[in-house]
């Protein structure tokens, strides 16, 4: 990572630039120093390598560049292929330019060196070198027969002091500035020269006195200074004295002033033209490798530029792209950077002001949609905590909301309801189908408001509902460009409620003061009249006349046993009246159907009992002594409807009931009486209904009361073969969860009652 | 990198060449593009650098303590070579470039035999200053080997 930043760092444009710039001069400076004859060569070097790894920089940035301009291509970075692009452009349009420029800036180089030398000037300078060397020459050669003739005159036995001042006149004479006379192994015999103040001579070196030893003459002409030159003369002179073979004697002369000046300017331009045409190859040399330098450092600058302007170019192009993609996945109100004022700015900022409005809205939607979620969560909350089952239906007719406790009344699941229309819903469930089948003709009938009732035989027992449905107008607000700023959304909403407990209740009330005002109003006289019409009959037992007794007799018998009915009546009418006041508790149905069957043995003797009794029938949740007086009943008519049939027969079948949903078992008697009349067939249970003379009319109601009581059904039909089939479903777990609250009321009451 | 440690110590630790003799020759020699150069009218210049050994904890070098330049040049309307040096006003002529060389050596090494009278231990190197080459030979002059004229440090045995 830290590599990554460094790299980034590096490869800004301002290092890029600072080298560049460094580069150029420096290889400027080159050029200028490569023809320049100047002593700054360590300088010159030191820029060399300053231009080398200038270059060296700019090819590293321009590696970096690429290497993260690869990178973007790879991750396929946003705006990374167009400047790839453009980069490619641009290096198209610098490298061919730049090439066809280098290839003729090397070829005019070459051809430019080689016109700076002229055959015609080589020609002049070495004809003005000649010339001068021929002029120098016959100077030498007559200082040299000068220098010689000195030599073989010079006396040679002169003392040292003769030899001295014969030097010094020969000197003053020839206007020598300095004569000598030596051995030949360079030892100082005598010497003269002009300056007096001088202690040794001007010794020459050892190719004189090798040419003393050959007995020859040297001569040179040596340049002291720039405008100052010498003539060096050596003659031998041949003698056999001191034991040497020659002497030698060196005269040094001055070259005259015009003639040095002469020379050297000869010399010089001599020397210089030597050197250029020499240092030709060199300087081409020089001159090639510092405009390769410079066209590549400028090739360099030149692609680096190119990928920086391409990245400046794109960059506002690059954040737009991104600043939309962000948008496109939800990301509002994204800032992008204004980096210039041109159209691609104005564009920028426009993007910016178009973010920001929508992020606006994003924040007023969102404000209300969390608004609305906390009014759904409310409402959810509101209808959760209702008893009242609620159903909202959408336009479409689909079931949007369902509460908890429409689940819990109708046994629905939650989450599978919703989304089907109350039509799926009923052929879905068809123990509810009646009750959708309500809804869905209260949809359909386009009514404000409507109300309806029904009975279910539901998940929990039978059930009464009562629906009321309401036709709800709302007002979609959001735009749909097609139609309108705002179209009219119609719903329904169905409340209903379980009204079975509030019924029975009222029934059990109803049917209870009934029967508190029997027993007062009723059967508390019926025991004074008994007693009275008894003491009558006794009292006026022992009076005369034997019509009188009888008819007292007779009279007194029959109030007794109206009396007695009476009694009877009021008995039967209070159990019916009574509910069922003991727990639920399991119950072998099977058993109890046995036990009863028992009991009633003497009156069914003459009557074929078929018991089919379901062996794998499960426990339920009954009041047995209840339940055993339904059966009661139940055989009671039986054996009144069988009392005139010669085979009669009774069959009693007991198996679950498979094809209702919810877990119900079925209990069925059959006879084969004369069945039930058409007349009270619609209030068979109603009480005081009854076919026969002597009967209450209280035992089917009370059968009815007390399946129902167990959140049953019971109903009769004829049987296939004549007599009549009487039909009791009972739920299996019946009031343990929903009715539940029926028992505990119940109980409240008998305790209630007791404490009375 | 242990073994390089080692390599170090003993590159550092090892003895520097030490010529035989009181007064070693100093052998440097002109490559044909030098000599054709100073044909040419190039003057070259050759410098003799005097060092002493110095020793900091296991590391020796050479602190430089004079240095005594040379400046061979053609002359042309002689055709002699002229040797001059920077401390002494005249010149010195000489009829072949080796000869010029030889004086060139032997006066380095007068230098060096001078110098180890006071100080022991002085080490010599004659070397041609390619900075002092015309501008546009530089540049050539620092890329070929054909200019690298070095004699290597000498010095003289006690």
């Amino acid at each position: 990572m830290a590599l990554r930043e460094f790299i980034k760092k590096v490869s800004s444009p301002v290092p890029v630039i600072s080298v560049c710039t460094a580069l150029l001069f420096a290889l400027s400076f080159l050029i200028v120093q490569s023809l320049s004859e100047e002593d700054s060569g360590e300088l010159q070097f030191w820029i060399t390598l300053v231009g080398g790894v200038g270059i060296g920089l700019l090819t590293f940035f321009l590696l970096t560049n690429c290497y993260s301009l690869y990178r973007q291509y790879a991750r396929n970075e946003i705006g990374s292929r167009l400047t790839a692009k453009l980069v490619v452009i641009f290096l198209f349009l610098t490298v061919i330019p730049f090439s066809l420029i280098y290839f003729f800036s090397i070829q005019f180089l070459n051809k430019g060196v080689d016109s700076w030398f002229d055959v015609r000037v080589e020609q002049a300078v070495q004809d003005a070198l000649l010339l001068g060397q021929t002029s120098l020459e016959g100077i030498k050669q007559e200082i040299t027969i000068d220098v010689e003739n000195y030599a073989n005159n010079l006396p040679k036995n002169l003392d040292p002091s003769q030899l001295l001042r014969t030097l010094d006149e020969i000197r003053e004479l020839e206007d020598y500035i300095e004569l000598s006379l030596y051995t030949d192994d360079g030892r100082i015999l005598a010497f003269s020269s002009v300056d007096s103040a001088k202690m040794l001579p001007n010794t020459p070196g050892d190719d004189a006195f090798t040419e003393l030893r050959l007995n020859q003459t040297y001569t040179s002409l040596e340049p002291i200074s720039k405008n100052t030159q010498q003539f060096r003369v050596v003659a031998p002179i041949q003698t056999q004295s001191l034991g040497r073979e020659f002497y030698g004697l060196q005269a040094i002369k001055l070259l005259p002033l015009r003639f040095a000046a002469l020379a050297s300017s000869v010399e010089t331009a001599s020397n210089q033209y030597d050197q250029m045409l020499f240092a030709r190859g060199p300087l081409k040399f020089s001159l090639i490798v510092t405009l390769s330098l410079i066209s590549l450092a400028s090739l360099l600058f030149s692609i680096l530029t190119a990928v920086y302007l391409s990245r400046r170019l794109v960059a506002p192009i690059s954040n737009l792209a991104a600043g939309t993609r962000k948008i496109a996945a939800g990301d509002y109100g994204s800032h992008l950077p204004v980096t210039s004022t041109d159209e691609l700015g104005i564009l920028t900022e426009s993007f910016n002001d178009m973010s920001q409005k929508i992020e606006e809205a994003q924040q007023v939607a969102l404000s209300s949609q969390q608004e609305t979620e906390r009014q759904k969560g409310y409402l959810e909350a509101v209808l959760t905590n209702l008893s009242s089952g609620v159903f909202s239906f959408d336009s479409e007719g689909e079931l949007q909301i369902c509460n908890s406790a429409a689940a819990e009344i109708l046994g629905l699941e939650l989450n599978s309801a919703v989304g089907r229309s109350a039509a799926e819903l009923g052929r879905e469930h068809k123990e509810l189908k009646t009750f959708f089948n309500l809804i869905e003709r209260g949809i359909n009938s386009g009514q404000a408001d409507w109300q309806d009732e029904t009975t279910l035989l539901g998940a929990h027992g039978r059930q009464m509902l009562i629906l009321r449905g309401t036709l709800l107008h709302t007002i979609d607000q959001r735009t749909d460009p097609g139609e309108g700023n705002s179209r009219q959304i119609t719903n329904h909403v169905v409340v209903f409620d379980d009204v079975t407990n509030l019924i029975q209740a009222q029934r059990d009330a109803a049917w209870g003061e009934v029967a508190r005002r029997l027993a007062h109003e009723i059967k508390n006289p019926l025991t004074p009249i008994q007693l009275s019409a008894e003491r009558i009959r006794h009292k006026f037992s022992e009076q005369q006349g034997d019509e009188f007794k009888h008819t007292l007799e007779r009279s007194t018998q029959t109030i007794v046993q109206q009396v007695e009915a009476m009694k009877e009546m009021v008995n039967a009418f209070s159990s019916y009246a009574q509910p069922v006041r003991a727990q639920l508790q399991p119950l072998d149905l099977n058993q109890l159907i046995r036990e009863v069957i028992e009991l009633h043995t003497s009156a069914l003797k003459d009557v074929e009992v078929k018991l089919e009794l379901d062996a794998e029938l499960p426990l339920i949740k009954a009041n047995t002594t209840a339940l055993r007086q339904v059966l009661n009943n139940l055989l009671i008519n039986a054996c009144h409807a069988l009392e005139e049939v010669d085979r009669g027969c009774l069959r009693i079948t007991t198996n679950r009931a498979a094809k209702v949903a919810g877990n119900y078992i079925d209990l069925v008697v059959q006879d084969n009486g004369s069945g039930i009349p058409t007349d009270i067939r619609e209030s068979l249970f109603d009480p005081y209904v009854s076919s026969k003379a002597k009967g209450s009319g209280l035992g089917l109601a009370i059968v009815k009361r007390i399946v129902e009581e167990h959140s049953g059904s019971v109903w009769a039909r004829d049987a296939e073969h004549g007599g009549t089939e009487m039909y009791l479903r009972l739920p299996i777990n019946a009031m343990q969860t929903y009715r539940g609250n029926r028992t505990q009321n119940t109980l409240h009451s008998e305790q209630s009652e007791q404490a009375d | 990198m242990r073994a390089i440690l080692i390599a170090l110590v003993l590159l550092v630790a090892s003895p520097p060449v030490v010529a035989q003799g009181f007064a070693q020759n100093i052998s440097i020699e002109l490559s044909p593009e030098a000599v054709e150069a100073v044909d040419n009218g190039v003057r070259l210049k050759f410098d003799a650098r005097f060092a002493k050994q110095k020793q900091f904890w296991l590391v020796r070098y050479k602190k430089q303590i004079k240095e005594h330049s040379f400046q061979l040049q053609r002359h042309a309307l002689s055709r002699r070579y002229v040797v001059r040096r920077d401390d002494i006003e005249a010149p010195r002529i000489f009829r072949s470039i080796n000869d010029a060389m030889k004086f060139i050596a032997g006066q380095a090494l007068q230098l060096l035999e001078f110098y180890n009278a006071d100080s022991p231990s002085i080490n010599l190197r004659l070397v041609l200053d390619q900075y002092s080459l015309p501008g546009p030979m530089r540049l050539n002059a620092f890329i070929s080997d054909a200019w690298d004229i070095d004699s290597g440090w000498v010095t003289v045995a006690p």
